[in-house]
Order: structure tokens, then C-alpha cells, then sequence
């Protein structure tokens, strides 16, 4: 809760649930409903199969650092999205669009991220299409 | 009386046992397995003149939107054990709903019953395609080879021939095809072990299973696949599924998309897990 306080909740209207949300594993975890938005720092990126883990710290409400872990689409999945194995890299400043987890666990599925540069990746939908509906 | 009245009990005990019986089945009966198929089998005599579409390119299934269920009319799978378009028999019902998905509105990846998550064997006939990746179709004359960058694997589709008489149970089958209409691929699939979910809800299917498969080109950059099930064995009547590729110009097998159990408990115990209240119980 206190962490929510902190990050701000984004308007659904933002970012909503898509079907690819739905074939994560572990997506029932999730709060699909609406995304969180994180600023942070990556700490590692790992590529690959079933999923991508991107991890990075981002500060809570009191100042303290809290080490996040979200999930994506496996590698060849994210290929078609325009990443690559180099999209981030240890330091990043980023802005990350997160589906977090119910229990209040910093773990969660990546939905965007916005580099430095502003640059967007994105994790959900089709590549140019508009965000879907909600999906339940 | 009181002897009919205890008979009349006993009686009503053992139909309510039997019942109850019926209901938890989650195997087929011998008389189910005796079931001969609904739709005639392999190809049809003569074989019709068609001209050999081209299937060239890297075949992706639509991001965003790729389904979980093989039900044409609930490909999402927000309505498993009731779609509208599955004939269920009580044991195929008594199955899917008794397994726990790992993908899809129904997940709980932590208690998932997936034997693709659990062990990596093949996906299998029509489960294939419930992901987003890339297939690619090798033509020559005497065969049509699929190739799935998913697991990666590969199925041949024997042209210009017949089924055996007594396949041995595969998780691929034996599949056979022709062409049709000069825009489609046809294909005809027995002989598959029962081992396979159909999709990630876990529609079963048994070693009865026929699977004909449709490709049509339809443009350029577009080819459309329908499916039909046809398992007496498991369902009471043929059902459909659908599917749509759209070409890719990422490169196939760029990654290859490998199912690894070690990767699967990894990814939960570093994502899933923390998210999960409670023991976890996926191992």
C-alpha cells in the first residue's frame, strides 16, 4: 500500500490488460487492471526462454531501495517487438509500466518501459496498435 | 418392507455411486476407444488437381491476441468447459476441468498440471499454435516439411500417400496431405499418442485423434489455418479452431525457442514465486 502511495497508480486508461497479458505465466498474480509506473534504475537483464526478467531498484515512499523483478514475452517474442538482447543494460535510468503483484511483492509483468532518451519499449498488444480492451 | 425398503437403498446407493463414478471419469471407456471416427480418413480418390501454392516465408501468429483455447468461439478462454462449438463427452469435461492451465484466465502457474511445463515434451497437434512464434513450411514434391521454432521441432507431411493401416502412437502422428482449390494445404493427421493438451486449457484428446489441418493462402502476406477435431473417443461430434499467420520479417529462428525445465523453474522462483502467497508448490 505504502509503496502504491508512492509510484502512483496510472489511470487504466493508460495502459489496459491485453490477451498477451493473459498467457503469462503466473498472470493471475497480477493487478491487470491498471499499471504501476516505476522509476529506476536497471541492475540486469536477462534474455531469453519462457521469459525475459528485467531487474531494477527503484525507491519506495520512505527513500529506500527496493529491488523489482518484471517479467516479459520470451526473447523471440520481444524480437518482433524491435528488442534485442541489448535493448537495456546495467545503469539505464528508466520509467517502467508494470502489471505488480497482488500481494504486494515487487515482481511483476512489464507492460512498458521508457528509456532516458525516451525512447519507448513496448511489452504488450501488437507492435502500432492501440492499447486492447480490458481483458476481464 | 423393510427388506424392499433396504434393497430400494442399496439399489439407489450403488446408481448414486455409479453416477458419481461417471461424473470423475477422467479417462476414456473401451467403449468410448471403440468409437470409429466421425470424418473419412486421409486423402481423397483421386486426389484433386490442384496447382502448389506457394507457402514461402516466416509464418508468425499475431502478437497481443494469439488465444488459449482451440474452441474457434472462444479462443481466449474465458469459457472453458462451456464454449458453445466443444461437444464434450462427461470424461473429456471431467478432464479439462480438472486440470489447472498455466496460461489464461484460469492459471495458476504455481499448481499447474501442463505436462509441456512439466516434462517439455512436444506440444503437440493444435497446442502448437497457441503461442506466438514462427513456423515455416518446406515444400518439395513428395513432402511438406513444418518447422516450429517453438521447441524447435518439425513435422513431415507425406504427399502423394496413404496412412498405414496400424500407426504406432506418436506425438506428432502420421500425416498425410494434399493440395486443394490451388490456394491451400491440406492435412490429415492420425496415429498420435494421447500424451498432448490440444491448447492451454487442457482439452484432452485420445490415441483416436484424427487432426485435419486447412493452410490457405489467402494474400501475400496472409495465411489462414482451420483446424477440425475429430476424436470420437473424446467428443461427441467434430469441432472447429482457427488460426491466423502474418508473415514476419524478424528471421526465422533468430532464437530458438527452446522449453527447458530448468528455465521454467527458474523463471518462477525468480518472478512467480514472490508473487504467490503461500507455499509454493510448482516443483
Amino acid at each position: 500500500m505504502r509503496r502504491k502511495s508512492f509510484v502512483g497508480i496510472i489511470a487504466s486508461a493508460v495502459i489496459f490488460a491485453s490477451g498477451t497479458v493473459l498467457a503469462h505465466h503466473g498472470a493471475n498474480l497480477y493487478d491487470t487492471t491498471k499499471a504501476v509506473m516505476l522509476k529506476g534504475t536497471i541492475t540486469k537483464f536477462e534474455w531469453g526462454t519462457p521469459h525475459n526478467q528485467i531487474y531494477f531498484d527503484a525507491k519506495d515512499a520512505k527513500g529506500e531501495v527496493q529491488h523489482w523483478v518484471a517479467s516479459t514475452e520470451p526473447a523471440p517474442v520481444m524480437l518482433e517487438r524491435g528488442w534485442t538482447r541489448r535493448s537495456l543494460k546495467e545503469g539505464d535510468q528508466v520509467t517502467v509500466y508494470i502489471f505488480a503483484a497482488k500481494n504486494g511483492a515487487t515482481v511483476g509483468n512489464l507492460q512498458k518501459i521508457v528509456l532516458a532518451d525516451g525512447k519507448e519499449l513496448t511489452a504488450a498488444g501488437a507492435p502500432g496498435e492501440p492499447p486492447a480492451p480490458a481483458a476481464r | 418392507m423393510r427388506g424392499r425398503i433396504l434393497t430400494g437403498a442399496l439399489v439407489a446407493a450403488t446408481l448414486f455411486t455409479a453416477v458419481l463414478a461417471a461424473q470423475t471419469q477422467i479417462t476414456p471407456s473401451s467403449a468410448d476407444l471403440a468409437q470409429k471416427n466421425f470424418l473419412p480418413i486421409g486423402p481423397p480418390s483421386p486426389l484433386p488437381v490442384s496447382k502448389v501454392p506457394d507457402l514461402s516465408g516466416d509464418w508468425a501468429l499475431g502478437l497481443g491476441g494469439i488465444g488459449q483455447s482451440l474452441s474457434a468461439a472462444d479462443p481466449g478462454g474465458r469459457m472453458r468447459g462451456k464454449e458453445p462449438d466443444i461437444p464434450y463427452k462427461p470424461w473429456a469435461l471431467a478432464y479439462t476441468m480438472a486440470q489447472v492451465p498455466p496460461t489464461g484466465p484460469d492459471a495458476k502457474f504455481e499448481t499447474n498440471t501442463d505436462p509441456a511445463i512439466h516434462y517439455c515434451e512436444p506440444l503437440g497437434l493444435g497446442r502448437i499454435y497457441m503461442y506466438p512464434a514462427k513456423t515455416k513450411f518446406i515444400q518439395t514434391p513428395d513432402a511438406v516439411y513444418l518447422l516450429h521454432e517453438l521447441g524447435p521441432t518439425f513435422r513431415v507431411i507425406w504427399l502423394n500417400a496413404k496412412h498405414p493401416e496400424d500407426p504406432d502412437p506418436q506425438y506428432w502422428g502420421h500425416s498425410v496431405g494434399w493440395y486443394e482449390n490451388g490456394d491451400t494445404l491440406v492435412i490429415d493427421t492420425i496415429g498420435v499418442n494421447d500424451r498432448s493438451w490440444l491448447d492451454q486449457l487442457g482439452h484432452p484428446h485420445t490415441e483416436n485423434l484424427h487432426f485435419i489441418e486447412r493452410y490457405k493462402r489467402v494474400d501475400d502476406k496472409t495465411l489462414q489455418l482451420d483446424m477440425t477435431v475429430d476424436d470420437p473417443a473424446a467428443y461427441t461430434a467434430p469441432w472447429p479452431g482457427k488460426r491466423n499467420f502474418t508473415k514476419s520479417t524478424t528471421g526465422f529462428m533468430r532464437f530458438m525457442w527452446v522449453c527447458s525445465v530448468r528455465d521454467n523453474n527458474e523463471h518462477y522462483e525468480k518472478v512467480g514465486a514472490a508473487g504467490n502467497t503461500g507455499a509454493t508448490t510448482f516443483k
